[in-house]
């Protein structure tokens, strides 16, 4: 179990800071914090950490509750979507699993548990759980799009799509969901580039544009300074993404820039994840912040140009990109633009976007003066492939 | 074809006259051929509406004059095809549909061609039928719910579960697929009782919207006591013809009391059969709803003054579950037609036994659990079934096996079935049913059994042919040395009292459930709960051990039928009282609920 710091909230959930409150009475406080307050108690401080993003905090709460009342299925459910988080994902299925034998009437519950499944890779089981949820609860928008993502998991495109399109038909306001139907209406060969741009257009109008706001940008203006570039991303890890933006992070003129990683990433780091960590000039975690949260941090970190590096896939941060910190470019991540008026330049080369295709994206088509993407592999020897 | 009288309903179905409807068609085609429509447009709207009314006569007309004009005018050859089928020609519209689908297909065309080829029984041309309707609307929800339906007519259950949850991703008021999935899930028993709970308490908040819901929990009922009158007592059924659950009702319809209970009968089909004829007579108030809503199926109970309202149904096919969730009657329960919870909030009721539904399942149910004092339901032993005349078989070996159907025979059946086998070296297995006459069903099951080690030439599958007659199907159980109940889903009942009554015993297996636990109840009713098994190794035992002792067997033989008829489960009159006394009791409960509501109020 992690100690929890000494300024950190007690986790008694007072609100007090620890060394105030339960750390003043010695190491013992704490579990007696837990162990003798009501599960409720303790339930609410450890979802409080939960929800603060201090996992083992949290896990160690759960742990305890389970121990008075073994069969608690929220406390089962929260146990397993912390293993999820941890990459963990059996322990996830099993706990998840017993929640539901349980109580079988939450759909949040399944909608989870098919997640879980889905990143086994046990697409039959997740597409039936998602099912499941769906009974219980037609509207849960969010089941409908991880079915969507399951169905298009097993390359069951057309089925995805439709899953997709019931979400947003439910709630228009559901970007993920939309950025889902962009990304697989680009695999599926359903549309023209046309149609495909309409749509991109559909998706800034309907979650992007309002955000749009004409910022007074107050960065440093002399041109002898390094330029601050800052890159968000959801695949800061093993991935394809970073065989063609890896270098970006690892190989640039350190003289000329600074570069900020704005990771999204929301599985468990791995050897890739921390070479680029050693490697930027800053590394930000910004996995679970909202959007509002992270510009102002783009805003504050001073960057001069920020860059894209997901499309319309998964984990995507375009909603932060629609306040427009910066000066904003989309690469190397997703091979067409984003349709958001406030993506200024997609980056290109004529082959990937030849000269014709450049009315059906809002950016400024700018080709490099060379192939677009350089591939990049992890150096072997200085970091090796985790098993 | 048969003459229908003209002042008769007429079977287009648009409740008219018939002398008024399609009785006048000479007239109508005459009328029609001098329509002038303005516009190809303009005909074939009113052709659509004509043909949506069910006036099928009209619609042809106007569908063929567009095709004089216009050959290969699609959504005329199309509908002319719907129009074909809905009519029983079915080579016809395969040919007009797949006309239409050359010239501009549509997802609906290939969906309605699904369907043709589905009545054909041209059951991959069907899948691919509607595979093409979602590749073109994948949210097509009927084509999923359709296909569903073709995959469990070729045995692929999962893949038909699929569908028929994915219908309801797309649809999610879509109450056929949604009872067709719990049916489905309660038949296999494939979910935990309490998961299949939750989700069959779901189908309300799906499939009824939250104001007829509302309205239902608050409607109130005036009835005086029951003491000197009789209790108006209302069965809805879409079964009332040649059906088990007709079986079993029609003996409870002929000994319903008179001076307690006043007979109404809902009949939700259209579909009717000698069997009808019977029921019918027997009922005193025969009432066909067949075709209403819901909404208005429930305002014509609540105008008939209904005290006990019973659903034969649950989520069987062409159930009238939303009559039932809408409230129709101040008691409501569910009996006989199906195996688990309806999930509705406003069923009052189930009825059981202490065996079929022991408290321990009480938790399965969203209806209160109404235990009988005696086995649930009785069986009506046809005294002209033929006399046992069975032997042991000379070269020793010993045929065990199943007359029931095929979505009976789940791999966990067949499984055990493979271990009775290896224990019992002498023994064969005999299966008997409909759709063995499917080849592809017949390997399903031989690969299934030898890849539990048993070799085909142990095996004997028989299909409805050699016994076209019901005196030489109820024959063929003196081949059976020994019945065996299928396990883990829906158990065997009309099958198992069959075997029973021609002498041979029934070997179960008691299950977790309502569905698994029907053959024991008849069983312990006849007074043979030594074949009751509680365990597999038990099940396995049991055979093995009564498989030996041949004797035993042939004392069993004879004497079991006039066992049978004296035992409760051929005691049609006492279950009629019992059942009619649990009514009252229900009735009389809701009355003193009712006051003491009233009481609280003042």
């Amino acid at each position: 179990m992690q100690r929890v710091g000494r300024n950190d909230p007690c986790s008694c959930g007072k609100g007090k800071k620890y060394k105030y409150c339960c750390g003043l009475q010695g190491v013992q406080a704490e579990r007696t914090a837990t162990a003798n307050t009501s599960i409720p108690k303790a339930m609410q401080a450890a979802v409080e950490h939960h929800q603060a993003g201090r996992l083992p905090q949290a896990e160690a709460i759960y742990r305890q509750i389970l121990q008075a009342a073994p069969n608690h299925p929220d406390v089962l459910h929260l146990l397993g979507l912390i293993a999820h988080r941890a990459g963990k994902n059996e322990i996830a299925v099993e706990l998840i699993g017993k929640a539901i034998s349980v109580n079988p009437s939450s759909p949040t519950y399944h909608n989870n548990l098919g997640n879980a499944l889905k990143e086994q890779g046990k697409l039959d089981e997740a597409i039936e759980i998602c099912h499941k949820a769906l009974l219980i609860k037609p509207e849960y928008v969010e089941a409908h799009n991880n079915l969507g993502n399951a169905f298009c998991n097993q390359g069951r495109l057309r089925d995805g799509l439709a899953c997709y399109r019931k979400a947003l038909e439910i709630n228009p306001d559901y970007a993920e969901a939309h950025s889902n139907l962009i990304f697989t209406l680009d695999l599926a060969d359903t549309m023209n580039l046309s149609e495909l741009h309409v749509e991109r257009k559909k998706w800034d109008e309907a979650h992007a544009a309002s955000f749009w706001q004409d910022q007074i940008h107050s960065n440093d203006r002399s041109p002898a300074r390094r330029l601050r570039v800052g890159y968000v991303s959801a695949d800061f890890g093993h991935h394809s993404a970073p065989k063609v933006f890896g270098g970006m992070l690892t190989q640039f003129d350190r003289s000329q820039f600074d570069v900020f990683a704005y990771s999204n990433l929301k599985r468990k780091a791995d050897s890739l994840t921390d070479l680029f960590k050693q490697n930027v000039t800053v590394w930000r975690n910004i996995a679970g912040l909202p959007d509002d949260a992270v510009a102002k941090m783009i805003r504050e970190d001073q960057i001069d140009i920020l860059v894209d590096l997901s499309g319309h896939t998964a984990g995507n941060r375009l909603l932060v990109f629609a306040r427009k910190p910066p000066i904003q470019i989309t690469a190397w991540g997703y091979a067409t633009g984003t349709g958001m008026r406030a993506m200024d330049v997609f980056f290109a080369d004529p082959v990937m976007a030849p000269p014709e295709d450049k009315p059906y994206f809002t950016e400024e088509v700018r080709y490099l003066p060379c192939v677009v993407g350089a591939f990049f592999n992890m150096p072997p020897n200085k970091a090796p492939h985790a098993l | 074809m048969k003459k229908v009288d003209r002042n008769a309903p007429c079977p287009c179905g648009s409740s008219k006259k018939y002398k008024q409807c399609c009785g006048s068609l000479g007239e109508v085609q005459a009328e029609m051929a001098h329509t002038v429509f303005t516009s190809p447009s303009n005909s074939f709207q009113a052709a659509l509406e004509y043909h949506q009314a069910g006036r099928l006569l009209q619609a042809e007309a106007i569908y063929r004059q567009i095709l004089q004009r216009e050959p290969n005018h699609p959504e005329a050859l199309h509908f002319l095809g719907v129009i074909a089928y809905q009519t029983g020609n079915n080579d016809i519209a395969v040919e007009l549909i797949s006309k239409a689908i050359g010239i501009n297909a549509s997802s609906q065309m290939y969906c309605n061609l699904g369907a043709v080829f589905q009545a054909l029984y041209k059951l991959d041309n069907a899948v691919e039928s509607y595979r093409n309707a979602l590749a073109l609307k994948p949210d097509f929800a009927d084509a999923y719910h359709n296909l569903g339906i073709t995959l469990l007519d070729q045995g692929n259950l999962e893949a038909a579960v699929e569908n028929f949850r994915q219908a309801l991703v797309l649809k999610p008021d879509y109450a056929e697929a949604y009872s067709k999935l719990l049916f489905l899930y309660g038949y296999h028993a494939s979910l935990e009782s309490r998961e299949y709970l939750a989700i069959a308490r779901s189908w309300e908040l799906a499939c009824v919207p939250a104001q007829d819901r509302k309205l239902a929990h608050d409607r109130t009922f005036n009835r005086p006591p029951s003491a000197g009158r009789r209790l108006r007592v209302g069965y809805i059924s879409c079964d009332y013809r040649h059906h088990p659950v007709s079986f079993n009702i029609e003996q409870i319809f002929a000994h319903h009391d008179r001076t307690r209970i006043e007979l109404f009968a809902y009949s939700t089909n259209g579909v009717r059969d000698a069997v009808t004829e019977r029921l019918q007579a027997l009922v005193e108030h025969w009432v066909p709803v067949m075709g209403l809503p819901d909404a208005a199926i429930r305002e014509r109970i609540e105008a008939d003054g209904i005290d006990v309202l019973i659903d034969l149904s649950g989520h069987t096919a062409h159930n009238r579950m939303g009559v039932f969730a809408r409230r129709a009657a101040p008691v409501q329960a569910y009996y006989l037609g199906y195996f688990a919870s309806t999930g509705l909030t406003e069923m009052d009721y189930l009825i059981g036994d202490d065996i079929l539904t022991p408290p321990e399942t009480d938790s399965h149910f969203s209806e209160q659990v109404w235990r009988l004092p005696r086995i649930w339901q009785s069986y009506n032993g046809k005294s002209d079934a033929p006399l046992t005349d069975w032997h042991p078989a000379e070269d020793g070996r010993i045929w065990v096996g199943s007359f029931n159907n095929l979505s009976k025979l789940t791999p966990a059946t067949l499984s055990i079935w493979a271990k009775v086998l290896h224990a019992l070296p002498e023994g064969r297995l005999l299966l008997k049913t409909n759709s063995l006459v499917d080849v592809g069903n017949r390997q399903r099951i031989l690969n299934a059994m030898s890849g539990h080690g048993i070799a085909p030439d142990r095996i004997e599958l028989r299909d409805s042919s050699d016994t076209p007659a019901w005196l030489s199907h109820m024959a063929y159980y003196n081949r059976l040395d020994i019945a065996l109940d299928p396990v883990g889903g829906m158990g065997g009942g009309i099958t198992t009292c069959d075997a029973l009554w021609m002498g041979a015993p029934v070997i179960t297996l008691e299950g977790d459930r309502y569905a698994s636990r029907v053959t024991a109840t008849i069983l312990n009713a006849i007074g043979h709960p030594e074949w009751i098994a509680r365990s597999e190794a038990e099940y396995i035992g049991k055979v093995v051990a009564l498989a030996r002792d041949v004797e035993h067997r042939k004392e069993l033989r004879v004497a079991q039928r006039s066992r049978i008829t004296q035992s409760p489960l051929c005691d049609a009159s006492g279950l009629t009282r019992c059942i009619e006394n649990a009514y009252f009791e229900m009735f009389d409960q809701w009355l003193g609920r009712q006051k003491e509501m009233h009481s609280m109020a003042l």
